[in-house]
């Protein structure tokens, strides 16, 4: 999947940015990009986040599972 | 080779993103669009599944970060930019050839759409295979498999059913050939599509001219 249209990042190399270590949108568009021009694809980062994150840090499940949507 | 784009995602209104779609059908051929595919979600009115069918004309990355592109969320209200899918198609399994379909039309029929990681796609479509019957049987009559550009292991996978009532019992119980029904929603996959076909754009005939 393409995640960020901008630089053409796609869901690998964003997992590839939280198993190295990334936890956090900022950190992510450090490491590879995803997210640091326009932001609109930042909701996607934090959805790949919350996924990869423990189940003790995961936020509630409806914030997590909100869909990519017009608001 | 065509390429395809798929995305989905949902809209603020679906007659005024469809108006915003054909409205801006005529810069799709400078994307090299050849065709736009439109699927309704039955469960949610506001959820739309769209393909797009590209001539593949240079580095996908230029096609993505277009304005064009860009325009047609914004043209739509979408402000959260949902994951694309680029793939190729992989197989077009056709398990009930058209003249002999029986029951609904293609467009009373239900489509059931997923974006997965499934580990295997060469197994997958080997196991779709060996159950061709007993999957035409539970009224499954297209199976079409694409593979993603990014990753050999991803897979956008339509298939369609001839009625909803198949698609219920389908959902309910999917053939082991459709285990991969079961790990959408994954991470940034989104959850399994159903819908129908809405509509469908021929853009262009021929190749559009390189920018």
């Amino acid at each position: 999947m393409y995640i960020c249209l901008c630089l053409g990042v796609t869901s690998g190399a964003v997992q590839q940015a939280i198993q190295d270590g990334a936890n956090s949108t900022k950190k992510v568009a450090a490491a590879c990009g995803a997210g640091s021009v326009c932001g609109r694809c930042r909701h996607t980062v934090r959805v790949m986040l919350d996924a990869a994150a423990p189940e003790s840090d995961k936020r509630p499940v409806e914030r997590i599972r909100r869909r990519w949507r017009a608001f | 080779m065509s390429l395809v784009l798929a995305a989905d995602y949902e809209v603020r209104d679906f007659s005024h993103w469809w108006d915003t779609v054909t409205g801006g059908a005529s810069k799709l051929p400078s994307l090299g669009v050849h065709h736009l595919v439109s699927y309704r979600s039955i469960e949610n009115a506001r959820r739309v599944f769209v393909t797009l069918g590209l001539h593949e004309r240079g580095p996908i990355d230029a096609m993505l970060r277009s304005p064009t592109v860009f325009d047609w969320f914004n043209a739509a209200g979408v402000e959260e930019i949902p994951p694309m899918f680029v793939g190729q198609v992989v197989e077009k399994f056709d398990l009930e050839p058209r003249a002999e379909a029986s029951g609904a039309d293609a467009g009373g029929a239900v489509i059931i759409a997923g974006i997965v990681s499934v580990g295997s796609l060469d197994q997958m479509l080997a196991a779709v295979h060996a159950d061709a019957g007993q999957m035409a049987a539970a009224g499954v009559r297209r199976y079409w498999t694409y593979r993603a550009l990014d990753d050999a292991n991803e897979a956008m996978i339509l298939h369609e059913i001839a009625t909803s009532h198949q698609a219920a019992q389908w959902l309910q119980h999917p053939d082991p050939a459709a285990a991969w029904m079961s790990q959408t929603g994954v991470s940034c996959y989104p959850p399994l599509f159903v819908g129908r076909l809405h509509q469908v754009i021929q853009v262009s005939a021929q190749p559009a001219a390189g920018p």
